[in-house]
């Protein structure tokens, strides 16, 4: 299937798909969450004029962008390159067993489109790296990180921050998984706690997909909380799940002082 | 004179799965510094070093923590230095940061 969005011809603005108002189609499909507190018709309405960038659309990426495309976001700006592999399927719920072998962003844009129709998609083939970073991040109201490589963690943080653009981020490890949300000066930055890659950490770790599927869901939430405007968004807490004890508990983040966080250089 | 001070270390992620276990007690000096509570942990479990550093990045007297470590005490991630003063009976979280995939 060819990709109907090409990484070649980005968009370089924001949404460019601003709406006044919900169709009568919306407010029957969202009519579950238009009765939320604090969110309803106006909340609705930022997701659907709102864009989100989401690194990877693996384990992590994959549950935050079918709960976004599901909640009503409008525009999904979505970079992962690579093929569906078999070791994929135990967690990257938006590829499957017929698409192994063919790219992965592909996988997931179609199974996307088939949830929610009315979704832009920028289906991007590439990884986050210094190179694209600015472009892709550019065009976005909120980032999820959801990310393996610490190069791609700090190149997408570092062109948030020049941008005062908020990062979701959300990390697992077997049945362990943590999420934040970065939003300088408001909060620390992502070099705070990581300045640059670290030097021990290995690519490939356990993990199940409900582990991943979990944090994704939160992850998606975060960004949903974003974007329309209501609850407590995790600036300056760090939310730590063990999913093996089922124990959950926040951590301050508040001796990170942000009023030293310059935003990096950079194009 | 050994002391007989001693600190608790609850290790997540890859540096619990690299120790073995979870928790761990260090025997530490009266005038405990991090980087001798790093070091004693990586002399002791020398499997932790693969996931923070090795013992001689801890033989530093001062200097910042490896990247993308965080030390949690009592609930909130400090801002620790190798030269943070960590007291007696003290319990500490070593937290590696984790990634998506």
């Amino acid at each position: 299937m060819a990709n109907p969005e090409s990484a070649i011809d980005l968009p370089t603005n924001k949404p460019a798909h601003h709406c006044d108002d919900l169709t009568s189609d919306e407010r029957e499909i969202y009519s579950w969450q238009l009765d939320v507190r604090d969110f309803g018709h106006q909340g609705q309405l930022k997701l659907k004029n709102a864009s989100v960038l989401i690194s990877r659309v693996g384990g992590l990426g994959s549950v935050v962008a079918y709960e976004l495309a599901a909640a009503g976001v409008g525009r999904l700006i979505l970079a992962h390159a690579g093929d569906v592999q078999p070791s994929d399927l135990n967690r990257q719920l938006l590829m499957t067993h017929d698409w192994i072998g063919k790219p992965r962003i592909e996988s997931a844009t179609r199974r996307l489109k088939e949830l929610n129709p009315r979704l832009q998609v920028i289906s991007v083939a590439e990884n986050i790296d210094a190179d694209n970073a600015d472009r892709l991040v550019a065009m976005a109201d909120c980032v999820v990180d959801a990310a393996p490589m610490f190069q791609e963690r700090l190149a997408m943080n570092d062109a948030a921050q020049r941008r005062s653009i908020p990062v979701v981020e959300a990390a697992m490890f077997e049945l362990e998984a943590t999420l934040t949300v970065i939003h300088p000066p408001e909060t620390a930055t992502f070099r705070n706690w990581v300045p640059e890659v670290p030097p021990t950490w290995k690519r490939r770790f356990p993990v199940f997909g409900a582990v991943s599927g979990t944090v994704g869901s939160l992850a998606a939430m975060e960004a949903i909380k974003l974007i329309a405007g209501f609850g407590e968004p995790l600036k300056n807490r760090l939310l730590r799940m063990d999913l093996r004890t089922m124990r959950f508990h926040t951590i301050q983040l508040s001796q990170f002082a942000p009023q030293s966080n310059k935003p990096p250089s950079g194009t | 004179m050994e002391s007989n001070s001693r600190v608790t270390l609850e290790l997540t992620g890859p540096l619990e799965r690299a120790v073995g276990c979870g928790e761990v007690v260090i025997p530490i000096s009266s005038q405990c510094r991090l980087g001798e509570v790093f070091g004693r942990l990586v002399r002791d479990y020398p499997a932790a070093a693969a996931v923070i550093a090795d013992e001689s990045f801890f033989k530093q007297s001062e200097g910042n923590l490896p990247p993308g470590l965080l030390v949690i005490r009592d609930g909130v991630a400090i801002a620790a230095k190798l030269d943070t003063e960590i007291a007696d009976g003290q319990r500490l979280t070593l937290m590696p940061m984790i990634s998506g995939g």
